[in-house]
């Protein structure tokens, strides 16, 4: 339990020093799994609350369409998408990351934008449509300094150059789209096959 | 035994199959066309029919020979319905006045002209008649517009513009100019829109002389844009032919006097854009409200942008694509307007702040739709659409659904509170999930300073504009009234705090100062 608040707490460490905390996330085994898994659960939660409890002014997304599993996806599966695709370029790029470090970086960066659209959601209630700039700063600040913190932590892990950071970068964006792509073939593929054994079953029902 | 048990039979498939006919008759009787409205985000919900069809006449019904074009049609002051149709033959060009009921008074295959010399139509495309009667007509085939007393006698002939009478006309515009649509504001103003000119709305003083144009459309080129023509080569350029202003297709007066302008060559792309984020660009209004220098002034504070049918994102099984293709407008009491979409044969009205409040009809005739819709006008409760699909006229009639919304509109105008909350009531009665009267019960209770109360019902009907009005009331009150307890409250627990850390400052100074007494002993 201890150490699950101190992960918690570590996250802090790496908002203000992100280079050491990604260097001791990464050398030191600094920061914990559990507490990684939470960090995801509030990115979640933010997720969830900024579609049901945002005030009406600035309600962006239909109630009656939500869907809690559609938005667990929609967190869910582009940061995992992120991890396999970054540990598979990585890996080849001589990156010094094990998977664990890219999952537990990447959930560490998620903090300041779940923390700023939770806040946001806060300011929505309080806010009218005319002060929407403020609302905008505050959500804005946390996306840039989830994707600086992901940058940095992807440079400190793999012990990368920046410019190897920006082509590795560049790489994972094509593997995740890549990946994307297999996986609705693959899909397509397997609905199909499933149609075809299904055609085939009620044949032979239809001639027996 | 065998015959009696046949006939038995007989009689019993008889008597079913009767059964079935009278079933299915009902179910006919029961077929309607569908009636909606659009909320925040853009889904279509069902609303009581605010018009059912009252009649339909063809030519044929009327005792003359088949409508075969119908171009224009114009409900008058005095209850007189006028149609202009238009054909191949000679005497398909004529102009047929018809009573309320669409029940034949005369017709007219010509005019008297000054000198007591009958002269034929050449082909009527548009119509206009003025408070005292008179008759104006675009004439398409001659390129007049004439202007004729209400027993077709002649007046004033206003011929094409020519370059000789204007300078900023040349003899190509007088080649292409076809005019087609017009309306004559009360001055005595003639503005014609014609077919081929997108110079914009041409407009005749009283006296017939051309005096210019009106709401020329801007050509507005965005970065990409210019970024690409400056890439272009000067033959790509030449063959860039996207950049054409705007060419009106229909006109209407309103009665404040203001011109209403529905557009034909509308950029699908920029329309579905604006149906996307739920804004109006200038690239996307299929509709103007046009001041005297010709700027839209039309109010778009409804539920998406003024343009028809919402929900053309994804395809559906009816087969219909696209947007709504508007061709007709028509302003109607209270400052509403309807538009006629001749892709999906919809009528659609709008209140004068921009929102939608019910669109109907269709395609599917048999249930009252309309086949190939062209012209639209309205009188009091009668709504008249020319339906060139089936070469007849149509005359709808107000339910008592449309009348409450009307009145509710009437009151909120003339700003009777009461009134507007009862109209509104009354609304909902009929129909509890339409959101337009909680918006307006919400607006009244905004007036009247209850906030709280507003900020539900524009809650209820998701209004997010109005919502943020009433919260900024609401938390202002809020701020004001609790103000006072919460410096209070602060200065309190300032004082609480600020007592004993006084007085533990003055207990250590005063040991101080024994202290350094002692020690100067």
């Amino acid at each position: 339990m201890k150490n699950v608040l101190g992960g918690l707490r570590y996250s802090f460490t790496i908002l203000s020093h992100p280079i050491r905390g990604f260097y001791e996330l990464r050398f030191e085994n600094k920061g914990n799994l559990v507490s990684c898994l939470l960090l995801l659960l509030l990115m979640l939660a933010a997720a969830v609350c900024q579609s049901v409890y945002t005030g009406l002014s600035f309600a962006v997304v239909n109630i009656k369409e939500f869907h809690i599993l559609r938005t667990t996806a929609n967190v869910l599966i582009p940061v995992l998408l992120w991890c396999v695709a970054n540990w598979s370029i990585t890996v080849l790029m001589d990156g010094e990351g094990r998977f664990r470090d890219i999952f537990m970086a990447t959930c560490y960066a998620t903090m300041p934008y779940s923390v700023t659209a939770l806040i946001g959601v806060l300011l929505s209630r309080v806010l009218t449509a005319e002060e929407a700039t403020f609302l905008g700063i505050v959500t804005t600040a946390g996306v840039v300094l989830s994707l600086l913190l992901l940058f940095t932590g992807m440079v400190t892990i793999h012990q990368f150059s920046v410019r190897q950071a920006i082509f590795a970068l560049i790489m994972t964006v094509a593997a995740m789209v890549f990946i994307a792509f297999l996986a609705v073939l693959f899909l397509s593929v397997v609905d199909d096959m499933l149609s075809y054994i299904r055609g085939v079953y009620i044949e032979l029902q239809l001639r027996r | 035994m065998k015959i009696r048990k046949l006939v038995c039979a007989m009689a019993a498939l008889l008597t079913a199959s009767a059964g079935f006919q009278t079933a299915s008759a009902e179910k006919v009787e029961e077929r309607a066309f569908p009636s909606y409205t659009y909320g925040l985000w853009g889904e279509a919900s069902d609303c009581p029919a605010p018009y059912t069809l009252d009649g339909r006449v063809t030519g044929v019904d009327l005792g003359l020979p088949d409508f075969r074009q119908i171009n224009d049609l114009f409900a008058a002051a005095n209850g007189r319905v006028y149609v202009a149709v238009s054909g191949p033959e000679e005497e398909d060009n004529r102009i047929i006045v018809l009573d309320e009921q669409l029940s034949l008074l005369e017709t007219a295959e010509g005019y008297t002209a000054a000198d007591g010399a009958f002269v034929r139509f050449g082909e009527p495309l548009g119509i206009f008649v003025d408070a005292d009667s008179d008759i104006y007509i675009c004439d398409g085939k001659t390129k007049e517009v004439l202007h004729l007393d209400g027993q077709f006698r002649e007046k004033l002939i206003i011929p094409a513009p020519t370059a000789e009478a204007s300078a900023i006309i040349n003899e190509e515009f007088t080649e292409r100019y076809r005019p087609s649509k017009l309306a004559v504001d009360p001055t005595g103003r003639i503005h014609v829109v014609a077919i081929n000119i997108n110079e914009g709305i041409v407009e005749f003083e009283p006296d017939g002389t051309f005096t210019g144009f009106l709401a020329a459309g801007k050509v507005k080129y965005s970065t990409i844009e210019l970024l690409w023509r400056r890439l272009s080569t000067a033959a790509q350029r030449e063959r860039m032919k996207d950049f054409v202003p705007v060419e009106y297709n229909n006109i209407e007066l309103d009665e404040d006097g203001y011109l209403f302008a529905t557009l034909a060559a509308m950029d699908e792309n920029a329309v579905r854009g604006d149906i996307q984020s739920g804004s109006s660009s200038d690239q996307g209004m299929v509709v103007r409200r046009l001041n005297y220098l010709g700027s839209d002034i039309m109010d778009r504070n409804g539920y998406g942008p003024v343009v028809g049918d919402l929900d053309v994102l994804d395809s559906d099984l009816s087969g219909y694509t696209g947007i709504s293709q508007i061709t007709d407008v028509s302003c109607g009491e209270n400052g509403t307007f309807t538009l006629l979409d001749n892709n999906r044969s919809h009528i659609f009205t709008y209140s004068q702040d921009g929102y939608l409040l019910y669109a109907f009809a269709g395609p599917d005739v048999t249930a009252g739709g309309l086949r190939m819709p062209v012209a639209v006008t309205q009188q009091e409760e009668y709504l008249y659409v020319a339906d060139t699909g089936t070469r007849s006229v149509c005359v709808y009639r107000q339910t008592a659904f449309a009348r409450s919304v009307q009145q509710a509109l009437s009151a909120e105008y003339t700003g009777d509170l009461q009134e507007a909350e009862a109209a509104w009531e009354a609304v909902l009665e009929q129909s509890a999930e339409y959101a337009l009267a909680y918006v307006g019960l919400g607006k009244i209770a905004y007036q009247s300073g209850e906030y709280e109360t507003a900020m539900r019902l524009f809650e209820e009907s998701q209004n997010s504009t109005w919502y943020s009005k009433a919260f900024k009331q609401y938390r202002a009150q809020q701020m004001q009234r609790y103000f006072v307890p919460a410096v209070v409250l602060l200065a309190a627990t300032a004082v609480l705090a600020a007592v004993p850390l006084t007085w533990r400052y003055i207990r250590r100074r005063r040991r101080r100062e024994q202290r350094e007494r002692r020690e100067s002993l």
